[in-house]
This record gives structure tokens, C-alpha cells and sequence, in this order.
């Protein structure tokens, strides 16, 4: 086949060679993942897949049913349904993982000489991404600590569940104990952890704007302040907040903070949620 | 817990998956997954959704993955399938701001680093001239090196389409790095 000339390659190459998404933007996605998956009542949530996985989700930790594995294993994180006792474990067909792990091998030994060699640029010379200048002190801790967990795994390891694992250690250690890993004593809590706390506290506000508890919202929003003023969530605060003040009738405040939001973050994806408040149209 | 009532031998019970798993599994893949939706055309102020959306479909379906094709085709497939949905509901875009640039590397002087920005924004200029599977193809092959087989599976496609599928993809972007090159040097005079 036919390569990439040199200049088109070079425009490939150049151009990607720092393309990412910031420190910044990795931890508030993840926080955000996990405030949805939360069974968090998903009263912010710009994105559909995330609205619509949280309900259930939370049906079915109530139920006790922890179907998902890793979904099960997010709400033990959070202490959701693990409040039981359920300890949340999954079925696995493993002659489908073993066909398909063999199937994986046979095709890469296949593929090597086999493999169209169609590009250059891999992916690998895109070199590291570029630590963003984060605000807050949390994202600095954990996207370091992210680091340090991504590499001390394979470089290929697959989703939580799929990988053919040759122990089974890990089941005993975490079967036993129902109790959401963020509540045992540590003396320097994992970034992890910090990161969940974060995320429960701005469900919280979630779950209670959604059940018709303003003020409940606000002093979980107060709280959430407090402890990470400079949080990957404090968008989401604020906005939480905006819908917090409409609710209470506090529309003067309300349309205040939201345009300080708006001046502030106009390309935040909330902003056409608050253009919907009280506190809209801007 | 012991296997549910009915399993056959073939089912069994084998871990217990830790959040810890999920988070490394998310920091492993977020940046492939978020630079991969901003190949394929997705808006920029749309990619941290969209983003979210394929840890969340993926974390869904992880049943699904069977070991066919690598983690990351896999992923790639499911960022397809979102990039797809979202184009759908929105034209293309013209006016669109352009791709926000990471904090120049380190070491790097004014002059460098909006040199890299510049790069930056003309390969993305370049990619929007191209149709939505073209783009797919050339980040796919061009830029991921997937196997024509891999390809042939996030397209749902007979592998040997694929093949001719690259092939005008090659061309396709060679065209528009042309057009955009000429463009750019018009400007400049």
C-alpha cells in the first residue's frame, strides 16, 4: 500500500506529538464518573449515558444485586449497598476469557510478520502528556499518584474483571470486608480516596437537591468548599449551588452566582444547565 | 460469595474487583481515550462528555469485551460509536474554536511552543476537511498503527474493504494537507 508522503506524515507527527487532555481535565472526569456512578441522582449530569446508568445503579445496589463488577465495585468504594453487608462479586464465564485471552495470543504472534505496516506515528512518541498547571492542590496529589499507579501496571493491562488473573488473593481481601475502602485509617489517604470524598460530598448536594432539600444541598456544598475549595468538582459546586438558591426562592443570589459562573467558566458544559434555572437566560 | 445457583462448571467465581482497579484501569486509558474522540471530530467543548460516556458504556459492557481485538481497539470502537452519535445530532462545524493547546512542554521557549500550538491547530484544521469515517481510518491507521483486522472490527467491516478504505483515507488527507498548506501560505502573503 501506498505510505504517507513525507509531508502529510510530518503534519501528523508534529501536530500530535503534545496532543492531550490536561491533568486538570483527567481528574475531573474521573470525579465526575464517579459522583454518576455513585447512584448519585445525577441532578448535574450533562451527559446521557451517565444520567441514565445512575438510576439503576442505585435500584439495584439497593436490591443488593451488584450485577456490575466494577459498577459493584465503585458503590463498595462509596459504601452505597455495602451498608448490607453485600459483598459485591462477580460470575465470570472463564472458558470465555481463557478462548479469548488464547485467542489474543495466537493473534498477535499472527500479526506480527502478517500486520500492514501503515503508520509511524505510534502513539508512544507522542511522548508523555504535559502536566497541566493545576489549580487546586488535590489535583497536583492525585494526578501524580495516578501516575505512579498507571505505570507500576503492565502496559496493557485490560478493564477491572477482564484480566485473566493468575491469583485470586485479591478476593479474599476484599470479599471480607464490606466496608468502603475509604473509611479504613490511613495515615496519607490515598488520592483515591481524597477523590471519593470529594465526589460523595457533591452527591450528596446531588441527592438531596433531587429529593426537594435545598438546604440539605447547600450545607453539603458548604462542606464541600470547606474541605476542597479548589476541588475538581468546584464547577459542579457552583452550579449545584445555583440550583440550590432557585429552589429556596433565593433568586436574587442565585442569578449572582450564576453569572459569576458564566463570566468566570463560559465554556463550561453546566452553563446550559443554569441558563435553564431561575437564575437564566444570561 | 459462591457461584449462583444453576452455574454450570463453567461458570465460576473469580474476583472481587477493587476500585482501585478501575481507577488505574481509567488513569491507564483517559488520555487515549480523550485524544482519541478529539481525532475523530469530536467538538471541543463536547470531549470531557464524551469522554466520560466511553468509561461509562465501557464499565457497561465490560461483559462484552471477549479479547478479540486489543483493550484499546476496543475502546476505540466504543469512542467511535459515541464520536458517531454525536455527529449525528450537529452539522459539521465551521466556526468551531479551534483545539485548545496543552501548557507548552517544558524547556521550551515562547517561540517553540507557539510553534507547537500552531502544529497542534493545523492537523486538527486538516482532519475536519476529511468525512467522518476517512478521519476514522487515517487515525487509525496512520496514528494508532491498528492492524487492518483491528480496523475492520471498530468499522464492522470485511477486512479486505479496509484496505481500500485506507487507501482513501491516505489520499483524502494528503489532498486536504495540501489545500490547507496552500491556504495557510495565502494568508501569509
Amino acid at each position: 500500500m501506498k505510505e504517507l508522503s513525507r509531508q502529510a506524515r510530518d503534519t501528523l507527527e508534529r501536530g500530535l506529538a503534545f496532543d492531550g487532555p490536561s491533568a486538570e481535565r483527567r481528574a475531573r472526569v474521573k470525579a465526575r464518573i464517579i459522583a454518576a456512578l455513585g447512584g448519585g441522582a445525577a441532578v448535574l449530569a450533562t451527559s446521557s449515558a451517565a444520567a441514565e446508568v445512575a438510576s439503576p445503579l442505585a435500584a439495584g445496589a439497593a436490591a443488593g444485586a451488584g450485577k456490575g463488577l466494577a459498577f459493584g465495585s465503585l458503590l463498595v468504594w462509596f459504601g452505597v449497598g455495602a451498608v448490607a453487608g453485600v459483598a459485591v462479586s462477580s460470575v465470570v464465564v472463564v472458558t470465555e476469557r481463557a478462548r479469548g485471552t488464547q485467542t489474543a495470543e495466537t493473534r498477535a504472534a499472527a500479526a506480527a510478520p502478517a500486520r500492514a505496516r501503515v503508520g509511524a506515528v505510534s502513539s508512544a512518541r507522542h511522548g508523555p502528556t504535559l502536566p497541566a498547571a493545576g489549580p487546586g492542590e488535590s489535583n497536583a496529589a492525585d494526578s501524580d499518584e495516578a501516575a505512579s499507579v498507571a505505570k507500576a501496571r503492565p502496559a496493557a493491562s485490560p478493564p477491572p474483571g477482564l484480566a485473566p488473573r493468575a491469583s485470586t488473593a485479591s478476593v479474599a481481601s476484599t470479599s471480607a470486608s464490606a466496608a468502603p475502602s475509604v473509611a479504613s485509617p490511613s495515615p496519607a489517604p490515598s488520592a483515591a480516596a481524597t477523590l471519593s470524598e470529594e465526589a460523595g460530598l457533591l452527591q450528596r448536594a446531588e441527592r438531596a437537591l433531587a429529593g426537594n432539600q435545598p438546604n440539605a444541598a447547600l450545607s453539603a456544598l458548604a462542606e464541600h468548599e470547606r474541605r476542597f475549595p479548589a476541588g475538581v468538582l468546584h464547577e459542579e459546586r457552583q452550579a449545584a449551588r445555583v440550583l440550590a438558591l432557585c429552589e429556596l426562592g433565593r433568586t436574587a443570589e442565585a442569578r449572582a452566582l450564576a453569572r459569576a459562573f458564566v463570566v468566570k467558566s463560559p465554556d463550561s458544559v453546566l452553563v446550559p444547565r443554569l441558563e435553564r434555572s431561575c437564575a437564566g437566560p444570561f | 460469595m459462591a457461584a449462583p445457583p444453576g452455574a454450570s462448571t463453567r461458570l465460576a467465581v473469580t474476583e472481587v474487583a477493587r476500585v482501585d482497579d478501575w481507577s488505574a484501569f481509567y488513569d491507564e486509558h483517559f488520555d487515549f481515550v480523550w485524544r482519541s474522540l478529539r481525532r475523530l471530530g469530536v467538538a471541543e467543548a463536547a470531549l470531557d462528555d464524551a469522554a466520560q460516556d466511553v468509561f461509562v458504556v465501557a464499565l457497561r459492557r465490560q461483559g462484552e469485551f471477549e479479547g478479540r481485538s486489543s483493550l484499546r481497539t476496543w475502546l476505540f470502537g466504543i469512542a467511535w460509536n459515541r464520536a458517531r452519535e454525536l455527529q449525528r445530532g450537529t452539522r459539521r462545524r465551521a466556526e468551531e474554536p479551534l483545539p485548545e493547546a496543552l501548557p507548552p512542554a517544558a524547556g521550551l521557549d515562547q517561540e517553540q511552543a507557539a510553534i507547537q500550538a500552531e502544529a497542534l491547530r493545523f492537523v486538527y484544521r486538516v482532519l475536519d476537511e476529511l468525512a467522518p469515517e476517512r478521519r476514522a481510518v487515517l487515525v487509525m491507521a496512520e496514528v494508532e498503527e491498528m492492524t487492518a483486522v483491528e480496523i475492520a472490527e471498530v468499522l464492522s467491516l470485511p477486512v479486505n474493504t479496509v484496505y481500500s478504505r485506507v487507501r482513501l483515507a491516505r489520499r483524502d488527507f494528503e489532498a486536504a494537507v495540501k489545500r490547507s498548506r496552500a491556504r495557510e501560505q495565502g494568508r501569509r502573503r
